[in-house]
């Protein structure tokens, strides 16, 4: 056995698990990959505090070995996926809520918690934090932070970034060091390296906990959905809610082929899909929360606008519902959840990335004739809405995979990259949600320029050995020793 | 360390391949979110979505079959529960992995042990009991308990199972309860089901061990008191025997109750517990409520209920290997029943009275209260205060009368 190893088993004990079964599970997360397609790491430790995680760390600097820390794995970009071997850190058996703290409403809690977990901690207090994305049950603060994931009430919240008020952050050299500003909600002392941490997929260091700021549960919420003759239509339509004042809680853009994907309730109810009128090119999902006469106002003059601009109100219901159990509810019939029926031969496989606002139309068409082009199944598009009381949306452009096909799959990544670039091109930005991973290390300076000798600058600060989970944002110039095989 | 030859063309694990891919293509994880082991281990190997990468891993022959291997099977509680947040049969999957690791000698001598006791026996503890001389082949309540009812009883063969052999008490209520509802149970031999040999993978001798139990056994239409019984005799006996509970809720609207009390003289209010087998399996959701109601009870329901209720952490075998892992599900079940505020935990099942005992003591003095966990049988059976007089319908001046 490898004398790093042996180090962390003195360390850690029964904390670390070096079996091949033990280890093959956590060679892979949620991204298109083919059954071969595993990377598992040389060894996972299941750690419990902060200094745990810092002996890992210390002992794989000492021998320079990869450190991979992941959360639910189930990331969509292969972030979390230890490519190049080493050591993998499991965040979630590291869950304590470290402490509650009503009347200044935050949470600190360990990094390996679960969104849902927090969420289910501030519930009794009234309180929640609203930067949650599908994989609530699944997802980590620590891997929310890294990975700076999209969220289904951004539109009034923005992401995890405008939550977060503190991190503990093990860095590449073994430090344990805290960013942020306690329990302030902002500050203009020192660098805001806390910033920096967000996105940062793991290269930075391990986040083993967090202070965030919660907010009151409203009384009551609706959602509802609009059709609208564009995309473009309803991106005008909520800014003219926007401006008008309307606080709106979450806004998601569907292509008319997305809806399909959302609506499994629907079709399990009434054996067959959701029928969209030929004329409506978009369906726009709007979520109000709040007082019951403020939320019928705002209802009510949403519904009177979005008829005046050319919108019409879906009527029914379990349209609605179906989108909002796929979305946040994730309710299901016992032994009739969505995701594996409908994954048996394809899985849904998506890219990112960001574009300026006025240009949604012309990035639609682009998403339809790379995937074309790459003769790929379209799941379909949607749009985010991210920035908090303004428009900046993160787009998921979504295909079918057949991830059985090696074939296919390297096919997904050709457009996954390609589609990357043209964001860029359109003035955009490669990724939103999911991080650069690998797969877009050879396209870091197309979209950075010479802001990449800074980013690499800034990683040797945190990580100069290059060890923190190498082959994410940049090339691993490692000499492969822990096996692993770089894609 | 004992392992055993590669198992990539094994013909019984490349069945799950497609399975296994279509796990591995979805990735999803609902199935960690109430996995009771995994909520302890925090290991995702440990988790459906683990287990089943797991084999994949055996099938691309990056995973060899060991001992090491086979306590990651067995460290299952087979509960169901992520088949009940998957569309996939998981449980079914991981019960025949435990199969192929019996036959490449990689079962538990744990497992092994018990095998041979009801081999042996007929019996899951390795007992002899003479049930008809304990019980009486028509076993009576006690002067003075018994309901009387003016129907005239239909004898029924009762089928009491292993885990409730030894116990009288439980035994005596369900025969008052039986009696209540116009039932004479008739007890007789018995052989175990086997269920538990299924369960652990010992294909071979569960063949054997139906075999026996259908010589020994030799009626059809009978009633069952244990949720595994029943739910085994009804799938792989192609049985269809009548659960004392479904008996219960036909007779439901002629029972009379004593109302129970909680601390406070007010009603009683209690938490039910689904076992797994009555629940997923047998589907049973909605008696134990009904007689619950009917009693007179104010019953809540834990976080986790019905067909999404969390396992009492006894099952799949995990009590012969892993006590203590065991134990800390129980806790966790009993604090998901603390959460509720009840003042009892009612279940259905002697496992998961057992278990949820072992959890309530540490739970209570977590809590400061320990909450009652109590088998639904005795429940009745304590508050069953007779039979409402039956109506033979047959215009005026016809009663009820005694049955020829």
């Amino acid at each position: 056995m490898a004398v790093y190893i042996e180090e962390l088993r003195a360390a850690l004990g029964e904390k670390v698990h070096t079996e091949d079964f033990e280890r093959f599970a956590y060679g892979a997360d949620w991204s298109p990959r083919t059954p071969q397609e595993v990377f598992p790491p040389e060894v996972v430790i299941l750690p419990k505090e902060t200094e745990d995680v810092r002996k890992v760390v210390e002992i794989a600097y000492k021998y320079g070995i990869p450190v991979t820390a992941g959360g639910g794995l189930t990331g969509m970009a292969g972030g979390a996926v230890p490519i190049h071997g080493g050591i993998y850190i499991d965040g979630t058996s590291m869950n304590r809520i470290i402490e509650v703290d009503v009347a200044n409403q935050t949470v600190r809690a360990q990094g390996g918690c679960t969104m849902q977990e927090i969420v289910d901690a501030l519930e009794p207090h009234g309180l929640w934090i609203p930067n949650l994305p599908e994989s609530k049950w699944s997802c980590t603060i620590g891997s929310e932070i890294c990975c700076d994931n999209d969220s289904t009430f951004g539109m009034r919240w923005g992401k995890i970034l405008n939550a977060l008020l503190s991190v503990e952050l093990v860095t590449g050299k073994a430090e344990v060091v805290e960013f942020g500003h306690r329990k302030s909600h902002f500050s203009s002392s020192g660098y805001k390296v806390k910033d920096l941490i967000v996105g940062s997929e793991g290269t930075l260091g391990v986040v083993t906990a967090a202070t965030l700021k919660a907010e009151p549960i409203a009384d009551e919420r609706s959602v509802d959905m609009i059709l609208f003759p564009s995309m473009t239509r309803a991106v005008d339509y909520l800014n003219r809610l926007l401006k008008a004042g309307l606080a709106i809680d979450g806004a998601h853009i569907n292509c008319k082929r997305r809806l399909k994907f959302y609506t499994h309730a629907y079709k399990e109810k009434h054996g067959h899909d959701p029928e969209v009128p030929d004329w409506a090119e978009a369906l726009l999902a709007i979520i109000f929360s709040g007082d019951k006469k403020v939320l019928e106002f705002n209802k009510k003059y949403a519904f009177k606008v979005a008829e005046e601009m050319g919108g019409a109100l879906v009527k029914e219901r379990d349209i609605v519902e179906s989108w909002w159990i796929s979305k946040h509810t994730l309710a299901f019939e016992p032994y009739k959840q969505k995701w594996p029926k409908s994954q048996t031969e394809k899985k849904f496989g998506a890219c990112d990335p960001g574009i300026p606002m006025g240009r949604l139309e012309e990035f639609y068409k682009a998403f339809i004739a790379t995937a074309e082009k790459h003769r790929l199944s379209i799941l379909g598009m949607n749009a985010y809405l991210e920035h908090p009381n303004s428009i900046g949306f993160s787009l998921s452009c979504a295909l079918f995979v057949n991830y059985r096909d090696q074939d296919e799959v390297n096919r997904f990544r050709k457009y996954f990259e390609e589609l990357s670039k043209i964001a860029v091109d359109m003035g955009g930005t490669m990724s939103t949600y999911m991080g650069d991973t690998n797969l877009r290390v050879p396209y870091l300076e197309y979209e950075h320029g010479n802001a990449v000798a800074y980013f690499k600058e800034l990683k040797k600060v945190f990580d100069p050995k290059g060890i923190m989970n190498p082959g994410k944002k940049f090339k691993w110039e490692g000499d492969g020793k822990c096996g692993g095989v770089g894609q | 360390m004992r392992g055993c030859r590669a198992m990539t063309d094994d013909a019984t694990v490349a069945k799950f391949r497609k399975d296994v891919e279509t796990c591995f293509g979805t990735s999803c994880n609902f199935c960690e979110k109430d996995c009771p082991v995994y909520k302890i281990k925090k290991d995702k190997t440990y988790t459906s979505r683990g287990k089943n990468r797991t084999i994949l891993g055996v099938l691309e022959g990056k995973v060899q079959p060991s001992e090491e291997l086979a306590k990651l099977f067995y460290t299952c509680l087979l509960c169901g529960s992520c088949d009940a947040r998957c569309a996939m049969e998981n449980n079914k999957r991981f019960k025949e992995m435990r199969q192929v690791l019996v036959k490449r000698g990689l079962q538990r001598k744990e497992h092994q042990d018990l095998i041979e006791a009801i081999k042996g026996t007929g019996d899951i503890y390795g007992r002899k009991i003479d049930l008809a001389k304990r019980f009486g082949d028509e076993p009576k309540v006690a002067e003075g308990a018994e309901v009387k009812t003016e129907v005239a009883a239909t004898v029924m063969p009762l089928y009491i199972g292993c885990q409730y052999k030894d116990s009288a008490e439980d035994v005596k209520a369900v025969v008052k309860v039986l009696n209540a509802c116009g039932i004479k149970p008739k007890i007789g031999d018995e052989y175990c089901c086997g269920f538990v040999a299924d369960a652990l993978g010992f294909e071979d001798d569960f063949k054997q061990i139906k075999q026996k139990n259908r010589e020994v056994v030799t009626y059809s239409d009978f009633i069952t008191v244990c949720p595994s019984c029943t739910h085994y005799f009804r799938t792989e006996y192609s049985l269809n025997p009548k659960h004392v509970l479904s008996v219960v809720v036909e007779n439901l609207d002629k029972l009379k109750w004593k109302r129970p009390r909680g601390a406070d003289g007010k009603k009683l209010r209690v938490t039910y517990h689904d076992p797994c087998d009555l629940g997923r399996r047998l589907k049973m959701f909605d008696e134990p409520r009904k007689i619950l109601q009917a009693m007179g009870v104010e019953l809540v329901e834990m976080k986790n209920n019905r067909a999404f209720s969390v396992c009492c952490g006894a099952g799949g075998g995990i009590l012969s290997t892993d006590k203590e892992l065991s134990r800390e599900m129980a806790k966790n079940r009993m604090r998901q029943a603390a959460d509720t505020g009840a003042e009892a935990v009612v279940t259905c099942c002697p496992t998961c009275e057992l278990s949820l005992l072992r959890g309530s003591l540490a739970v209570g003095k977590e809590r400061g209260r320990k909450q009652e966990v109590i088998g639904l049988y005795r429940f009745m059976a304590d508050h069953l205060k007779g039979r409402k007089p039956d109506v033979v319908s047959g215009g005026p001046g016809v009663t009820a009368g005694a049955g020829p």
